[in-house]
């Protein structure tokens, strides 16, 4: 059905153009110097320029796609480079369905609200002219990789915003925590992106296309029809297991998920664009691309959903923990992507992607305003925070609305969407029953992976409420525990207070505005968003349609009971003092070190260090990379030694040695030399009379 | 009529001579004898050749032969009195300062 926006749709690559267009004017125009204005100083104005038009474009396009059913798939891709097999060419159309119009919506509105926080944010910060120009690179990055329609593109894309990313971890490079976290974010994440071309190599191998639609149709067909080799089908799925390990390492899922927290050295509002609102959500897009061929392998999807509920629960955990405020919404971050990955592992489709968008909007929010906050107690540590909700009114009241709707409080936007993820998460059976490993190395009932995944999502969800409350009450309520003769803690100046109250409008609305959209348009999500292959496969969910069905849903009375379950402890705990968390897990004598701690239980302390650990996973990374590296470093050091050293040293040696013994020939005697004159004038004969004429051969 | 080869044994076993002076003795005068003896050894060698096939050719090499021996001589002689004013010996087995 054509909409009026329909003419816009071939030219949705204005979308990707005006922020590059952007990006090069920051770098020719915007100057550092000068410090008269927020909207001129590094080129911030070319940067808002441009993005507030992508976004604008956007919203036509995702208004077209969506409410008009109007999906745009170009037919002849622009080619940048061809080769002498027609079918072989470096180039890209369009791919614009529901999935990719929702992202570039969020991602194109998210970004501007975002550089416009910035302005007021970053504006003592440092050089701003590198920063904006990073930031408006890494927006090409992500727009280029959501409206593109093959693999190999998005993988150029995709590397695009790593690079960006880690840049602007390392925006502070002087201080070294910042340059080693840039390092480790790059390197976990090009674990992830080896995997990823590995998965897209194997794709071109055997089907010779990256295309979307050219490859999923082939497969699903070839798969359909039972006419793949066996040898293709193994191809295709493990294609899919090692696109969704590049996933892994975009989205910062278990076991690549340590290089997100340490991100946190960036500065805030990067943490809220790259590493909370749209860079970890390529990983869950890509898997959603690719779910066409993940469904063929239930296995894979169970491995999917599996990881999603490892990473849900284990972040979550560690959030318990954290007293950096930007990490409590960092590990935050990481169980609520991995959230997503339990909907699309159980074939939830529309929740996770319902997930992704409100998970975009609270979360920018929440980053956002733990941005104001720190920007107004000068400290990221909540122990030394407290009683700002009078101090700081607005931005409290938007960050309330923000951890309202992460702890899945009633009919706040994270509320709807969890609800539906973990339904799905309940429902989801695979055909039969039992799903196979990878090359079939198991088999397993599917009943058991099932409940595991839905009890470790709920369980999560009562974590997620307790630790979202912990941190709005450290924050905001209580007593002051900051130096109030030093630190005057002040609401933050407009640009940032009024995207805050923007951003808290869309992170309220956002799950009301979508549920009442899927009443107006049935099975919005389902239908837009989920690939035709996937039409009929994918777990209906009960949705607030059939009031009914919806709220005689038990995992919805299940999860929001828990959730207010662990609000009602954070608030007993932390607000009313009825539980004391250091009866449990001890006090802390160095603040500095809160893994040592007296008092307490035993169980409690134990945890706690457990937590604080981080489950021992960062350690484990280390201990790999001082085997692995150090095998490698110590072999090299052996070569270097032995073979490069030893050589050079043996030919030195050899020639020292050499004249050693020769040197003793030459004994100034001269009857000596005489000697081996006449010697050697003998042998000289010998050989011209004997030796010569048998080598000639008698010629 | 006496034939070649007795000259020739003769010149080798002068050869010989000159050659275990050279190498053997230590007098720079002695091995410079030396030399002349083996020279002459071959001189003894070109003369009868020249003889027996009755050519003047040997003769020439033999009579340049000479003179080359006398200029050597006087050259070898020479260096011996330098090295016996530095080093108030002329006996080669003490001159080792060339010793590596």
């Amino acid at each position: 059905m054509a909409g009026p926006f329909e003419w816009l749709l071939p030219h949705a690559w204005v979308v990707v153009l005006l922020p590059a267009i952007g990006f090069l004017a920051v770098a020719a125009a915007g100057r550092d110097k000068n410090r008269r204005s927020w909207w001129l100083d590094g080129g911030a104005i070319f940067g808002i320029g441009t993005v507030a038009a992508s976004a604008v474009i956007s919203f036509l396009v995702f208004i077209e796609v969506w409410v008009f059913d109007d999906p745009y798939i170009s037919t002849e891709p622009w080619v940048w480079m061809r080769f002498s097999d027609p079918n072989f060419y470096l180039g890209t159309g369009l791919h614009i369905d529901g999935l990719a119009a929702l992202l570039m919506f969020v991602v194109s509105f998210l970004s501007t609200c975002i550089v416009v926080y910035s302005t007021a944010y970053m504006h003592e910060e440092g050089p701003l002219r590198r920063y904006y120009f990073e930031i408006m690179l890494f927006i090409t990055g992500m727009m280029g990789m959501v409206v593109v329609d093959n693999y190999l593109f998005a993988f150029i894309f995709w590397e695009m915003m790593g690079l960006c990313s880690y840049l602007l971890i390392g925006y502070w490079f002087q201080k070294p925590s910042a340059a080693s976290a840039a390092k480790k974010a790059f390197l976990v994440t090009r674990a992830g992106d080896i995997l990823f071309l590995f998965g897209i190599l194997l794709l071109y191998s055997n089907f010779h296309t990256l295309n979307y639609t050219k490859l999923f149709e082939e497969i699903t067909a070839g798969a359909h029809a039972g006419t793949l080799s066996a040898a293709e089908m193994g191809a295709v799925g493990w294609a899919g297991l090692l696109i969704f390990g590049g996933a892994v390492g975009k989205s910062a899922q278990f076991p690549l998920h340590v290089w997100l927290p340490d991100a946190m050295e960036g500065p805030t509002t990067v943490s809220a664009l790259i590493h909370a609102a749209t860079m970890v959500k390529a990983g869950v897009y890509i898997t959603a691309r690719t779910l066409p061929i993940l469904v063929l392998f239930p296995g894979s999807l169970a491995i999917i959903a599996l990881i999603g509920a490892i990473t849900a629960f284990l972040a979550a955990t560690i959030a318990l923990v954290v007293y950096d405020i930007k990490r409590v919404l960092a590990y935050s971050t990481i169980s609520q992507l991995a959230y997503m990955f339990i909907g699309l592992g159980t074939l939830g489709v529309g929740p996770a992607l319902f997930h992704l968008i409100n998970h975009a909007f609270f979360k920018a929010l929440l980053f956002l305003g733990s941005g104001s906050v720190i920007h107004g107690v000068h400290t990221q540590d909540m122990r030394q925070m407290g009683g700002l909700k009078h101090k700081m009114k607005w931005t409290y009241r938007t960050m309330l609305v923000g951890s309202a709707s992460l702890a899945g409080f009633p009919l706040a936007s994270g509320w709807w969407s969890k609800d539906e993820i973990l339904t799905s998460a309940a429902t989801y059976s695979p055909a039969g029953g039992m799903v196979t490993g990878p090359l079939g190395w198991f088999t397993v009932p599917y009943a058991g992976i099932g409940w595991t995944v839905f009890l470790l999502g709920l369980a999560t969800a009562g974590l997620t409420g307790f630790y979202t409350f912990r941190m709005i009450y450290m924050t905001f309520h209580g007593k002051p525990r900051y130096d109030e003769s030093k630190i005057h803690a002040h609401e933050s100046p407009g640009p940032m207070v009024n995207v805050l109250k923007v951003l808290m409008a869309f992170a309220a609305l956002s799950g009301a505005v979508t549920v009442i959209l899927s009443m107006v348009y049935p099975n919005v999500f389902e239908l837009r968003i989920v690939d035709e292959h996937l039409h009929g496969l994918a777990t209906e969910v009960p949705s607030p349609l059939a009031p009914i069905a919806y709220l005689s849903n038990p995992v919805l009375y299940a999860s929001t009971f828990i959730a207010l379950a662990g609000i009602l402890i954070a608030w007993m705990a932390y607000q009313k003092g009825f539980i004391a968390p250091k009866n449990l897990v001890g006090v802390a004598p160095d603040p500095a070190d809160p893994a040592r701690r007296v008092g307490g239980s035993a169980a409690g302390r134990a945890l706690f260090a457990f937590f604080t650990a981080k489950w021992g996973m960062d350690g484990m990374f280390l201990k790999i990379a001082e085997f692995g590296d150090g095998g490698i470093a110590r072999a090299s050091d052996w070569v270097d030694r032995r073979v490069v050293d030893g050589s050079t040293h043996g030919l030195g040696r050899i020639a020292f040695g050499g004249s050693d013994a020769l040197r003793k020939t030459a004994d100034g005697i001269v009857r000596n030399y005489t000697a081996w004159i006449v010697g050697g004038l003998a042998l000289s004969l010998l050989l011209l009379k004997f030796v010569v004429p048998a080598v000639a051969g008698g010629g | 009529m006496i034939p070649l080869s007795w000259y020739l044994y003769a010149a080798a076993v002068l050869f010989c001579i000159g050659f275990w002076a050279v190498t053997r003795r230590q007098n720079a005068i002695m091995i410079l004898i030396g030399i002349e003896l083996m020279l002459n050894a071959a001189n003894i060698n070109l003369v009868a050749f020249a003889y027996y096939r009755g050519d003047l050719g040997g003769l020439t090499f033999a009579a340049i032969s000479i003179a080359v021996a006398a200029a050597e001589l006087a050259v070898g002689l020479a260096i011996a009195i330098v090295v016996f004013k530095n080093f108030r010996t002329i006996n080669t087995g003490a001159l080792t300062n060339l010793k590596g």
